[in-house]
């Protein structure tokens, strides 16, 4: 009998053993497999957080001393209640005489104007212009329909290129958020007018060549150049001269262009969306 | 002296002998082992696979969880900081002016379609591919160019399928609608091939 519970207990006990053997084996691989990992990845994590509380922090304090929001400016004149047609006319009229100086284009059709549409919680009339127009001419008026409804130096960048200016602040100098966002907020067509004053402001936040490269790169390669260079022609001078900065919301929805009778130039129809919050 | 033949002799044991001699051992080593592994998992291995962060001793479980509310807290952190630095994120007017920006610029799309048109040719001969008319329609991602292959004979509709081929392999190309293949004369006798195409950009 007593055999019996000693061999029956040294075997219960072996069994036990072999559990958490087990289990101090799956310990040690878990520290291999998980632990080491996270832990050299914490230290990067929290001084990432700590970066962005800050400049959530400044961005706070920065909020309450801005004038005028940007929403404003887009339910006033970009997406308004109801389009401003004078204003939206006045707009292709000084396009059309500006590119018939410059003899880029020629045979400006009338423009017609379709019945509102709801799309997407907002309204939409369609806008069709057909004109005769050189290659340069084309681009020029594609270029001021992407214009149309952008605000801010913010606004003619795409997502991918905003993230990235943030990024760099967060790497180089996170309490540069607040010159970054004065930047980004500033409006085209201030910029256009003086845009190496505006860019040496940013600069004196950031001076690293890595930030200034990646900057250069973003001025050169996005829309901003473009913009630039429309907002400082002299379509841009009679826009401002005029009053008529911002531009509605519009978008070209569909471009055909047929060769025309001399070289470089083009039949060209287009289709737009003017779009409303009525 | 006679012939003795020594053998070895196994005595045999039961089981229950066996069992006798061995169980006294068995259950002191099993005994020794387990207080070994127990005081091991209860001090040494917490002692070993656990680091200290932020002010805390942690295991994997709870390093994998303090990980996963630091991530948590770093997206949050970004989207307040994203939405104070670029006000009209996440509005209908963010979504509209990032659609602008999503349009292929029509002239690129132009270079390139010329590009391939003036590539194809039959050896040394003249430009054989001619494009009229191109529309781009930005809301349907597509492009709509009409024209035709002449200056190379009878064998316009070779060289048209040549350059439906040469489209295909282009990255700006997710899909293509072949043109229907036909062969026309000019009252000169000289031939041509019309075509229509309809690509699909990515």
């Amino acid at each position: 009998m007593c055999t019996v519970t000693l061999l029956c207990g040294g075997m219960g006990m072996l069994f036990i053993s072999t559990v958490l053997l087990t289990a101090h084996a799956r310990a040690v691989m878990e520290v291999q497999d998980v632990s080491i990992p996270l832990v050299a990845d914490l230290p990067e994590l929290e001084r990432r957080l700590s970066v962005l509380t800050n400049q959530v922090e400044m961005g706070e304090l920065h909020a309450i001393t801005r004038v005028g929001s940007q929403e404003e400016r887009v339910n006033v004149f970009v997406l308004p209640t109801q389009p401003d047609f004078d204003r939206l006319m006045a707009i292709f009229d000084i396009f059309r005489d500006n590119l018939e100086r410059e003899g880029l284009i020629a045979n400006v059709s009338g423009i017609t104007l379709d019945e509102p549409q709801e799309k997407n919680d907002l309204v939409t009339r369609a806008v069709s212009i057909t004109f005769d127009a050189h290659q340069d001419g084309v681009e020029k008026f594609l270029s001021v329909m992407k214009l149309s409804g952008l605000l801010t130096i913010g606004d003619a960048l795409n997502a991918q290129e905003r993230q990235m200016l943030l990024n760099r602040t967060e790497a180089e100098n996170p309490a540069g958020v607040t010159a970054l966002e004065q930047f980004l907020s500033t409006d085209l067509l201030q910029y256009a007018r003086d845009s190496q004053s505006y860019e040496q402001q940013l600069l004196r936040s950031f001076s690293s060549p890595e930030f200034v490269s990646a900057f250069q790169d973003t001025l050169r390669l996005s829309f901003l150049r473009d913009a630039r260079r429309i907002l400082n022609s002299e379509i841009g001078r009679s826009i401002d001269r005029f009053d008529l900065w911002p531009f509605p919301f519009m978008i070209v929805n569909n471009i055909n262009l047929e060769t025309g009778g001399a070289p470089g130039w083009y039949k060209v129809d287009v289709d737009m969306d003017l779009y409303s919050r009525g | 002296m006679s012939d003795s033949t020594k053998t070895n002799k196994r005595q045999s044991h039961s089981f229950g002998a066996i069992a006798k001699r061995g169980a006294l051992p068995l259950f002191i080593f099993s005994a020794v082992l387990l207080g070994t592994l127990t005081f091991s998992w209860l001090s040494l291995l917490p002692e070993l696979t656990t680091v200290e962060v932020a002010g805390e001793m942690r295991d994997a479980k709870s390093l994998q969880s303090y990980h996963a509310s630091l991530t948590a807290q770093i997206s949050d952190a970004q989207e307040q900081r994203n939405a104070l630095i670029l006000p009209m994120e996440g509005t209908q007017f963010r979504a509209l002016t990032e659609l602008k920006h999503m349009q292929f610029p029509l002239f690129t799309l132009q270079t390139e379609i010329e590009k391939v048109a003036t590539r194809v040719r039959v050896e040394d001969e003249k430009r054989a591919v001619y494009l009229s008319v191109l529309q781009y329609s930005p809301e349907e991602n597509t492009v709509d160019f009409s024209g035709s292959v002449r200056n190379v004979g009878p064998r316009s509709m070779t060289v048209l399928a040549q350059f439906v081929e040469e489209l295909r392999s282009m990255d700006f190309v997710a899909d293509l609608v072949s043109p229907s293949f036909t062969r026309n004369q000019n009252e000169d006798g000289s031939f041509y091939s019309p075509f229509h195409i309809q690509i699909t950009l990515p």
